[in-house]
């Protein structure tokens, strides 16, 4: 196993009275995708918002591409290409547009318009919605362009928030494909979601987080798609003593 | 960066429909105002060159007359409007026009524009500077309001962070972008008011104030984009920020000059008319003062030229009865109407100092006392009236004093006297005098712009999503 390009020691972080994170530890390897699995409210957000250098840990280590996240936050969002949840775009921009602007806002040089393209073409968004406004766009079309984002970025770490959620079967897949094309190449990717089908597709390895803590890690290829599910819900179950 | 993020903001910009719209509509407003006020400050000047030229010719006109005959006969002295009225005239349409200058009184100025005022009187003026400070503020604050809480709230802003973009470059294209367009909004009309008084010939005077203007406005806006900008930043939705951003608005120009106003009244009370003309009444009735002084003159000349009665005098005593009589008025008139004018000028202070709250109050002061249409120039006015008056007198009553009756004949002064009394030409206030004034409101505006940038950099070192 390669080493860690992304590693969280004892993480916590309090929100008033929750504990959000009550000492999360994760390594993911490099090359790899980690997806991290829980219900609402187990801190997923919260891993990827200090990650990003959004909020301050209130304890612990985070290290990006061996980047201390805490310490320097600035440079380890260099090391980090983000897909949200729902990408968000500049309607009156077209995707090329907005390829463009986001790119050329996060990279230190000009990079040529022919790459760009490439990326949008790798994200697998049809050519013909390139030039068009990004305001008539699908969620999908939507999503593909903050994957050619974070393509260009070229950053070795992604990060991704629920990339999958409120994309059609169709796009999802697409999606996945480009993720397993990005692991491939070496980017180093830790995906929250509540996908436990995409998850187990495209995930090296799979993390349980429930209450702020990693509870359990599986091996995608060890386990089928039911009893993935099962484990899940028994780990959630056991952890908040409720039925899932 | 900063290059792109501009680029971006007025593609932006140049594609919404409604900030194109809104700017259609401001230019419509702007061209009419404009051309309103070119129009009127046309006739105006027209009116008063006629007024003045012919005011002039008719005191050249009197006939041979007692020279007290022709200061009785008085002439009027018309004041312009001011050098950049078209732009703000401000109280230029209430405060009188004219004043009478006749022996022995200072009279009250008369003739109010606004008097003439039509029907459309019942309608707010549209003033160039009326669309500058009070409904420009109002296309920055709509433009501006979403500028930074529309990324928060579409969930950009949260992306351009992941991307590493530095939270301060993105506030600095911002208000970069909202410059840019403001400048190009508005440096046009401005430079075309710069070639229109430059071939009108108009004098550095005015290019001074026209430039200080210009100055006073980039402060003013550059300070209320800069607060929009603040409160879009410190906002997680936009409609928040619109609410916040429209309540400041309102008050600041819209309830804030009313309560600054009758609140200055109250602190700075003037008189009433009745009352001060009773003041005036008051005063020059009380001669003591007068009286020891004509005779102290008299005992004077009899004991210099050696004679017993004032009749035997080679001097014309009524002269110096005359003209003792115009000092005496003299006094009264300065300190009643000082006392008037120091109130006005009171409340004018109040107003620029009531800039440190509402920017607005500072704009409409500076905007105004630059513009030439204030109380500042109003008293410049009569003052310089009233000095040119005093000049009329003792110029007629050192004609009757050099002119000793003989035999009961009253002397006549030929025509030629009348030529040796120049025309009333106003001579605007100089603009170091009207800075000086305004200091106040200058340091608000400044503050105005300079608290809300700091603010503004640092609210942004911590930019969230």
């Amino acid at each position: 196993m390669t080493e860690a390009a992304l590693e969280l020691i004892g993480l916590r972080k309090r929100f008033g009275d929750h504990e959000a994170l009550t000492g999360l530890d994760l390594k993911v390897p490099g090359g790899t995708c980690y997806a991290l699995l829980g219900p609402n409210g187990a801190g997923k957000t919260t891993t990827l918002n200090i990650l990003l250098g959004f909020i301050a840990a209130d304890a612990g280590t985070a290290r990006v591409d061996g980047v201390d996240v805490l310490a320097e936050p600035a440079r380890a969002r260099t090391r980090i290409a983000y897909i949200p949840e729902q990408v968000q775009l500049y309607p009156r921009l077209s995707g090329f547009e907005n390829l463009e602007y986001f790119h050329g806002l996060g990279s230190r040089e000009d990079t040529a318009a022919r790459r760009l393209r490439d990326c949008l073409r790798q994200a697998g968004l049809d050519e013909a919605a390139w030039d068009r406004r990004v305001a008539g766009y699908s969620k999908g079309m939507r999503q593909k362009v903050g994957i050619a984002i974070a393509l260009a970025r070229r950053a070795p770490v992604m990060l991704l928030d629920e990339p999958t959620s409120g994309l059609d079967p169709q796009a999802a897949w697409e999606l996945n494909n480009s993720l397993r094309s990005l692991a491939e190449q070496g980017v180093t990717m830790l995906m929250a979601t509540h996908d436990l089908f995409r998850a187990r597709e495209v995930a090296s390895r799979i993390g349980i987080l429930v209450n702020g803590r990693l509870q359990q890690e599986i091996d995608p290829a060890e386990v089928a798609g039911p009893e993935l599910e099962a484990r899940y819900l028994q780990e959630v179950q056991r952890v908040l003593g409720v039925q899932a | 960066m900063i290059r792109r993020l501009l680029v971006k903001e007025l593609t932006e910009l140049r594609r919404d429909g409604r900030v194109l719209g809104s700017l259609a509509i401001l230019l419509l407003l702007a061209l009419g105002a404009g051309f309103s006020a070119w129009q009127q400050a046309r006739v105006q000047h027209a009116a008063w060159h006629a007024a003045s030229d012919g005011e002039h010719e008719r005191w050249l006109g009197q006939e041979a007359k007692h020279p007290h005959s022709a200061a009785h006969y008085g002439v009027y002295a018309f004041r312009p409007p001011g050098p950049l009225a078209a732009f703000d005239p401000g109280l230029e349409p209430y405060l009188p026009v004219t004043v009478w200058m006749e022996a022995h009184r200072q009279n009250e100025a008369l003739y109010r524009p606004a008097a003439d005022t039509g029907a459309a009187g019942r309608f707010a003026a549209l003033t160039p500077a009326a669309i500058f400070g009070a409904l420009l503020p109002l296309l920055v604050l709509l433009l501006a309001a979403p500028l930074i809480s529309g990324e928060r709230e579409r969930g950009t802003l949260r992306q351009l962070l992941a991307q590493g973009v530095p939270p301060q470059r993105i506030v600095v294209g911002k208000g970069l972008a909202l410059a840019v367009l403001l400048v190009a909004l508005l440096l046009p009309p401005w430079l075309l008011v710069c070639a229109v008084l430059l071939i009108g010939g108009a004098d550095g005077d005015v290019l001074l104030r026209w430039t200080l203007l210009a100055v006073m406005g980039v402060l003013f806006l550059g300070g209320v984009a800069l607060l929009c900008l603040l409160v879009s930043a410190c906002c997680r939705q936009t409609r928040t920020a619109l609410l916040l951003l429209l309540g400041i608005w309102a008050t600041g120009t819209l309830l804030a000059p009313r309560v600054v106003m009758e609140w200055a009244e109250i602190r700075h009370p003037t008189p009433s008319a009745l009352e001060f003309r009773q003041a005036i009444d008051a005063g020059l009735a009380d001669g003591r003062l007068r009286d020891e002084r004509i005779e102290a003159r008299a005992e004077s000349l009899l004991r210099q030229h050696g004679v017993d009665d004032l009749a035997d005098l080679p001097v014309n005593f009524d002269a110096v009865r005359l003209q003792e009589g115009e000092e005496h008025g003299n006094r009264v008139f300065d300190a009643v109407f000082g006392r008037l004018h120091d109130g006005y000028l009171a409340q004018e202070r109040w107003l620029q100092g009531a800039g440190w709250v509402a920017p607005f109050l500072a704009f409409t002061a500076l905007s105004s006392g630059l513009a030439g249409s204030d109380l500042l120039h109003y008293r410049h006015f009569v003052d310089s009236a009233e000095a040119h008056r005093r000049m009329i007198q003792r110029a007629m009553n050192d004609a009757i004093y050099s002119q000793p009756e003989t035999d009961g004949e009253r002397f006549m002064a030929a025509p030629e006297l009348w030529a040796t009394i120049p025309p009333f030409e106003y001579q605007p206030l100089a603009i170091g005098d009207v800075m000086r004034f305004y200091g106040v409101g200058w340091a608000a505006l400044l503050a105005w712009f300079v608290i809300p940038l700091l603010a503004l950099l640092r609210v942004s070192r911590r930019l969230a999503p």
